[in-house]
């Protein structure tokens, strides 16, 4: 069997990560939909299995998944199901592993217009150390329920869709912000990023060439 | 015969000179033997410097720029503990004392950046954006701006107790940048750390010279797979004694390759020692690799011992003295370092062992029948290690989407397969290589052993598990490299080497995506 020049073989992968950037940068990133509770202040924790439900939600169109206000260090696995009079809408679960605060389920059915009202239920488990809810301090009935007791708040529940927008018409104001917050603010800054990424790949691949023969 | 009190070549002589000019032309002699003395050891830095293959300073130029553009990348005070690393340096360069508390009030400069930055409203929250409107920006500008407030305050947060080296010469930077604001200070700063992840690139490369002597073109592999790891580029792209302890490290295996090819020797033994010294004042994580250190030191003075047991003692003498003073000093002024490794030791060895044991090795691998479960329904090999490895950057809580960690597996399950087929290849001659080995292993198990009895003490399983307290072990994950493209085989070899750079300079220009996105995006 013939074996391939290395040189081939770099062109041929720097080529397949020059297309899977493109790729990635012609998808649209998720948007959140407007509405819904934002995650303002962690209300309560707990250590143990938890489930609970919140209804009056709105579920809006094209609703892919949920971000539900959730924190900890140790993720656990996180259920949502949605209800509309008693039947289930739609449904999904997240593993143990996702980090910061925010666990993103990806609901396994959409919906091209907007259900309201709804319940939104959720489920903890795989507890490993403390879990806190996040959202905002509230009592009475718009509190979220957790079986026949209401929590000292509502849940923080984000409505993710699919954005429009592809990367690359994001592009320019995406390099407006990386230049903002920086030592030496300014749009070069990207360009800058953009350089030193690319003598990353030539200076390596220059090696290659030379080493790798 | 009449004894001769003075012999001709001493009548000759002119007469002694007076006590005044003796003691001038003796400091002239000692200068000048001080002067031969620095000359001879520029000289022989210079020749040590000129004997580093040109590969090895590309692997280290490749390092910086790269840790150079993560520092662009990283919003100011967005990796993980950032803040509190650049108050200990403010500390020191404003008032040259150390910090003395683990607080968080820092001096009303910094807070006023952190505030503006959103520092704290930032991090560990992923839906959160960074600064990205001009109304922000110029509000940050005009506090920037506002003249004090660059000491006062003795807080340095979990940087406090941390030995003081890589502080002191962040402070060169620091002081180099007065003129600017807060965030000028931190981009100078932040490039010394970049200079570092160079130095560990460099060590990387020349351990694996050292320790994979076979097949050179597999250095370039291994050398290039740690100088673009994306993590070392955040860590080196942020203030943080990680970037200096890593380099550091590098040097530690580096010196140990060194001395289990070609037998150790004074020369080995000072610059050892220097390591250890170095290590010992940049992080107090850099003890976990000392017990390897010295079993690997006993070893290579053990082989020397057969040829020269004075030399072997010697170099035993000049690598052991430092670690010994060293620990005497901590137990004498009660440094937190003195207790760092004698307190996870008695904690083991104490009534809680068996559970801490337990628990540690839970932390890293499957539960083995009959341990109580500590971790429920996770798979901790998987979810805090390999997938914190492949992408897990800002405050640890920006994520690849799930998909990227299932697909991970599959370059991770063929790096491991050229692995073994490179040690079945070489199984002839791994015996001779056992006791270095071991040595390597002790260096590593003494890491993975401290992580896991912090997270055990700090009752928050999971809490430290971060993928960067791994990078002391750099050195090793190029030497996986270069073994795995060696796996391929002569011919293949080469083949799969490049696959692996495209693989590695992938993983970094995605994760830089990835954290442009999820601050700026």
């Amino acid at each position: 069997m013939r074996v391939p020049n290395p040189r081939v073989v770099l062109a041929g992968g720097l080529t397949l990560m020059a297309l899977g950037l493109i790729a990635t940068l012609s998808r649209a990133p998720a948007v959140t939909a407007k509405g819904g509770v934002g995650p303002e202040t962690q209300f309560v924790a707990t250590s143990s299995e938890a489930s609970g439900c919140q209804n009056g939600e709105t579920l809006p169109a094209h609703t892919s998944a949920i971000r539900v206000g959730l924190f900890a260090i140790t993720t656990p696995e996180v259920g949502v199901q949605v209800l509309s009079e008693g039947r289930l809408l739609t449904s999904g679960t997240l593993s143990p592993g996702w980090s910061g605060e925010g666990a993103v389920v990806p609901v396994n059915h959409t919906f091209d217009h907007p259900v309201s009202p709804v319940a939104v239920c959720f489920t903890v488990k795989k507890v490993n150390g403390p879990v806190q809810m996040v959202g905002r301090k509230t009592s009475g009935p718009e509190a979220t329920v957790e079986g026949s007791n209401r929590l000292p708040g509502r849940i923080s529940l984000q409505y993710v869709q699919p954005g429009h927008r592809s990367w690359w018409s994001l592009a320019l104001s995406t390099a407006r912000r990386l230049g903002l917050g920086h030592a030496t603010p300014g749009t070069w800054n990207a360009l800058l990023v953009a350089m030193l990424a690319a003598a990353v790949i030539a200076l390596s691949s220059w090696l290659v060439v030379r080493d790798l023969r | 015969m009449s004894r001769r009190t003075t012999s001709p070549a001493a009548r000759a002589r002119p007469p002694l000179p007076r006590p005044q000019a003796g003691a001038r032309r003796e400091r002239a002699a000692r200068r000048r033997r001080t002067a031969t003395r620095t000359e001879a050891a520029w000289q022989a830095l210079a020749a040590a410097l000129r004997a580093v293959p040109r590969t090895a300073w590309v692997c280290a130029l490749v390092a910086v720029l790269n840790g150079a553009c993560w520092s662009v990348i990283s919003p100011p005070f967005q990796v993980t503990d950032e803040a509190s690393h650049y108050a200990y340096v403010a500390r020191l360069a404003e008032t040259g004392t150390l910090p003395s508390s683990a607080a968080e009030n820092f001096p009303p400069a910094e807070e006023r950046a952190l505030s503006d930055l959103r520092t704290a409203g930032l991090s560990e929250r992923p839906s959160f954006r960074a600064t990205s409107s001009v109304a922000e920006q110029q509000q940050l500008e005009r506090d920037l701006a506002q003249p004090g407030g660059l000491s006062g305050s003795p807080d340095a947060g979990v940087a406090n107790g941390q030995p003081p080296l890589y502080y002191a010469l962040e402070t060169i930077p620091y002081g180099l940048a007065s003129g600017g604001t807060i965030l000028d200070r931190l981009s100078a700063m932040r490039l010394l750390s970049a200079l570092l992840g160079g130095l560990t690139a460099v060590f990387a490369f020349l351990f694996l010279r050292e320790a994979l002597p076979g097949a050179r073109w597999a250095w370039t592999v291994g050398g290039l797979g740690v100088a673009a790891a994306p993590l070392l580029g955040v860590m080196s792209g942020a203030v943080n004694p990680d970037a200096q302890l890593f380099a550091v490290s590098a040097a530690l295996f580096y010196c140990l390759a060194r001395g289990f090819r070609r037998g150790i020797t004074k020369e080995l033994a000072l610059a050892l020692a220097a390591v250890v010294i170095v290590g010992v004042l940049t992080k107090l994580t850099f003890l976990t690799l000392l017990p390897g250190t010295i079993l690997g030191l006993l070893v290579l003075c053990a082989r020397r011992a057969r040829t020269s047991p004075r030399e072997a003692g010697v170099a035993f003498a000049v690598v052991a003295a430092p670690i010994l003073l060293l620990s005497i000093a901590g137990t004498l002024t009660g440094h937190s370092a003195a207790n760092y490794l004698s307190g996870f030791v008695s904690d083991v060895t104490g009534a809680r062992g068996p559970r801490e044991l337990s628990y540690i090795w839970q932390l890293y691998l499957p539960r083995l029948p009959g341990m109580h479960p500590y971790f429920h329904g996770i798979l901790t090999t998987r979810v805090y290690w390999f997938n914190d490895l492949v992408g897990d950057y800002g405050w640890v809580d920006t994520r690849f989407p799930r998909w990227v960690y299932t697909a991970a597996l599959v370059p991770a399950a063929a790096l491991a397969a050229l692995l073994a087929r490179a040690l079945f290849v070489s199984r002839r001659t791994l015996p001779g290589r056992l006791p270095e080995a071991l040595v390597y292993g002790a260096m590593g198990l003494g890491l993975l052993f401290v992580i896991g009895a912090q997270d055990y003490s700090s009752k928050l399983p999971g809490e430290y598990v971060e993928p960067r307290y791994l990078l002391p072990l750099l050195a090793l994950w190029g030497a996986v490299l270069a073994l795995a493209a060696r796996g391929a085989g002569r011919r293949w070899g080469p083949v799969a080497g490049a696959s692996i750079v495209v693989l590695v300079l992938a993983h970094n220009l995605f994760s830089q995506l990835l954290v442009i996105a999820r601050y700026y995006g």
